[in-house]
């Protein structure tokens, strides 16, 4: 385990002409894991990841990676410890998946020989191993996203960067493409951001949810599920729910005729008094739903909005 | 030169010639482009004979073989001076001329060999129109004429002879042909073959390609990546912004490289001769490296004007255009009118790709060629370099702002 963590930001401010301020003084570390941006589109986790990444300076701060300053001091120093994949990663689409990846080798200092090999071995890695001489423009979705993967890996860097690297995906594509970073990223920093709360707590070992440029709250989902949304959510739906009742342990959210929310540190012990006190007051339950918390309700709460996913 | 340096170097040229191979469009424009113009102006301009002549001829004179109305049809036909048109009637032949159809007209007429046996002198008329063409016609035919005029003297003289006394005969001799003209001929210079001419216009086409591919690499470097996101991925790339310049440059030479291979080859299978030897050919390269580097420059000066590749590329076709023929690089410079060749004794490219032409065709000896190219040579470092500061800035403030 390192000491120090292989990506370091401080104080990062960008204000774009005309006085727009994309981020406002964020702070954050990465270190060997995954670490997450979450937060909704425009909130600065493409702002803040492009300084880190080196493509976007930032007004004001610093970023260190692998301890080198990514602004001064040596420009390629930094930037041979990280690879870096935008959102739309740019490949040339009527060359071959390996020439693309060996280019992606080449700007990073391989050799043709070197470079031909690691696309070779990181294409049967993300499972691409008979797609080397196809075009990249044959390729499906879901392949495009692996090949992405193996582009920001030529190089070996230590630190991954990865924009929104999910987006487009459906659920099951998802939970395959994190199973594959994963799988190819031990001993490395990885940096993804996403506005989807739920694979922010799948696969984040730190998340900083962002907000409006600034980081509204970071730990590890559970630090952050403790500290800012404790209390799972019992969901009553049926009829004759407009006046539910107070109960001993729970807290009464939000109610309406067909539905009634309460919030309880301890759902097991609370949930059949929750129930009881409602056939007495002579309301018809037709369904009951316990919701563990997670990140879009910390979000919620820091925020004080509606999910990051419908931002 | 750190190792990862040259790779990094190296990328841009190794993309840029598989794209060759890949896309359609780069191969066109790359090498089938320039090989099939060059096609069109050895077809234009790839003789080294005049056009001939168009000759309308009424010939009046009585038949038979042995009539000088018919010797004189013969001689025409066989000069290869002359395409020929035979009129039966003089005032079409004369209208002919008049509308343009005809460069010249030549009226021989009814009594033309009857007038010489009878002692007088037969008429023969010429009708032309007063133009550049038509009078460096007219002199064609007039020269020809001359000819025939001097062969009938001789013949006359001859028959004079068997009547004249002795004594004068040498007078009349040389009263029918004055003079004794010692003609000495040398081998024409390679321009002036066939050969020569497909070596000129070859050499025209790289410099085309230098000229275009150069301005293009320039002045998309950054806006094309831009666009793509590539230039996104490179800046955080260990590469650095000098690396790049010297990596789309090296790719600019390599696909002028490409296409000068393509073109030559084309050239000499179809009979293109170049004057060469190993240090004609490495320093020929050095030239039009030369050349590239200075569109190249040109290319980075104008990149900032455009705000996307198109306008770019609507940038780059504003200049090329009008200076690959005004700058004497697709096409001849004595053939340019005075202004404009003095603008083509000055731009780089035009000076560079006259160097190279002049070498590989032996108007020049290396020395000769590098001197003549130098001014070019220095002219295209300073517009690159300052090309290279003005490039930063663009990157510069591209990393600002995105």
């Amino acid at each position: 385990m390192e000491e120090s963590p292989l990506v370091e930001a401080r104080g990062l401010r960008k204000v774009y002409p005309g006085g727009v301020v994309a981020v406002d003084g964020v702070d954050l570390e990465a270190w060997e894991g995954v670490t997450v941006l979450m937060g909704p589109n425009g909130s600065g986790k493409t702002t803040t990841l492009s300084m880190i990444a080196g493509s976007l300076k930032p007004t004001k701060g610093y970023v260190k990676v692998c301890g080198y300053d990514v602004w001064s001091g040596d420009w390629s120093k930094p930037r041979e410890c990280m690879g870096f994949a935008p959102q739309n990663m740019p490949f040339r689409e009527k060359l071959s998946v390996l020439e693309n990846l060996v280019w992606y080798g080449l700007i990073r200092g391989l050799s043709i020989g070197e470079a031909r090999r690691e696309a070779k071995k990181l294409l049967e890695a993300v499972g691409l191993p008979d797609k080397g001489k196809a075009k990249v423009a044959e390729l499906s979705g879901g392949m495009r996203r692996r090949l992405t993967i193996a582009a920001a890996l030529m190089g070996d860097p230590r630190v991954l960067i990865l924009d929104e690297p999910t987006s487009g995906l459906d659920p099951r594509g998802r939970s395959e493409f994190w199973r594959l970073v994963r799988d190819l990223s031990r001993d490395r920093a990885v940096i993804a951001s996403t506005h989807i709360p739920e694979e922010a707590e799948e696969v984040g070992d730190r998340v900083y949810i962002f907000y409006k440029g600034r980081i509204a709250a970071w730990g590890s989902p559970e630090e952050l599920i403790k500290r800012y949304a404790p209390k799972a959510r019992i969901v009553i739906q049926g009829r004759g729910l407009s006046n539910p009742p107070n109960v001993r342990g729970a807290t009464l959210v939000r109610s309406g005729d067909d539905t009634a929310i309460y919030s309880t540190m301890d759902p097991g012990e609370v949930l059949p008094r929750i129930v009881e006190a409602l056939v007495k007051v002579g309301a018809f339950i037709e369904r009951v739903e316990v919701r563990k918390p997670g990140l879009a309700e910390v979000y919620m709460t820091v925020t004080g909005s509606g999910a990051p996913s419908e931002g | 030169m750190a190792r990862g340096t040259i790779w990094r170097v190296l990328s841009e040229a190794y993309v840029s010639i598989k794209s060759v191979v890949k896309y359609k469009e780069t191969l066109f424009w790359v090498i089938l482009f320039p090989i099939l113009w060059y096609g069109l102006m050895v077809a234009i301009w790839g003789s080294p004979n005049p056009p001939s002549v168009e000759l309308g001829v009424y010939n009046g004179d009585s038949s038979g073989d042995d009539w000088l109305g018919s010797i004189l049809m013969k001689a025409i036909n066989a000069s290869g001076l002359f395409k020929v048109k035979v009129y039966s009637d003089p005032q079409e032949l004369y209208n002919d001329v008049k509308k343009g159809h005809l460069d010249v007209g030549l009226w021989v007429p009814e009594n033309f060999s009857e007038s010489l046996a009878a002692g007088a002198k037969p008429v023969v008329k010429v009708f032309y129109v007063k133009s550049e063409w038509g009078g460096f016609s007219f002199q064609v035919v007039d020269g020809f004429l001359s000819a025939f005029e001097d062969m009938i003297r001789s013949n006359m003289t001859e028959y004079a002879f068997k009547f004249a006394p002795a004594a004068s005969a040498g007078w009349l001799e040389l009263m029918a042909d004055p003079l004794d003209v010692v003609v000495e001929s040398e081998t024409p210079p390679l321009l002036a073959t066939p050969g020569g001419i497909r070596a000129y216009y070859a050499v025209s086409m790289v410099g085309i390609e230098a000229l275009f591919i150069g301005l293009f690499s320039g002045a998309m470097a950054i806006n094309e990546r831009k666009r793509t996101g590539t230039l996104q991925v490179i800046l955080s790339s260990p590469m650095r912004d000098w690396e790049l310049l010297a990596s789309d440059t090296l790719a600019a030479l390599a696909l002028v490289g490409l296409s000068a291979a393509a073109v030559v080859s084309v050239s000499l299978a179809t009979g293109a001769k170049y004057a060469v030897d190993a240090s004609v050919i490495a320093f020929s390269a050095l030239i039009l490296a030369f050349g590239t580097l200075f569109t190249i420059g040109l290319g980075l000066l104008i990149a900032p004007l455009a705000k996307t590749p198109e306008g770019a590329s609507a940038l780059v076709n504003a200049i090329a255009f009008p200076v690959m023929f005004a700058g004497g690089i697709a096409i001849p410079v004595f053939i340019l009118p005075e202004p404009l060749q003095v603008f083509a004794n000055y731009w780089p490219l035009s000076r560079a790709i006259i160097s190279v032409r002049r070498l590989l065709l032996n108007e020049f000896t290396v020395n000769e060629a590098l001197a003549y190219s130098a001014p070019a040579a220095v002219a295209a470092v300073i517009i690159y370099v300052i090309g290279l500061f003005v490039y930063k800035k663009l990157l510069a403030r591209i990393i600002e702002y995105h």
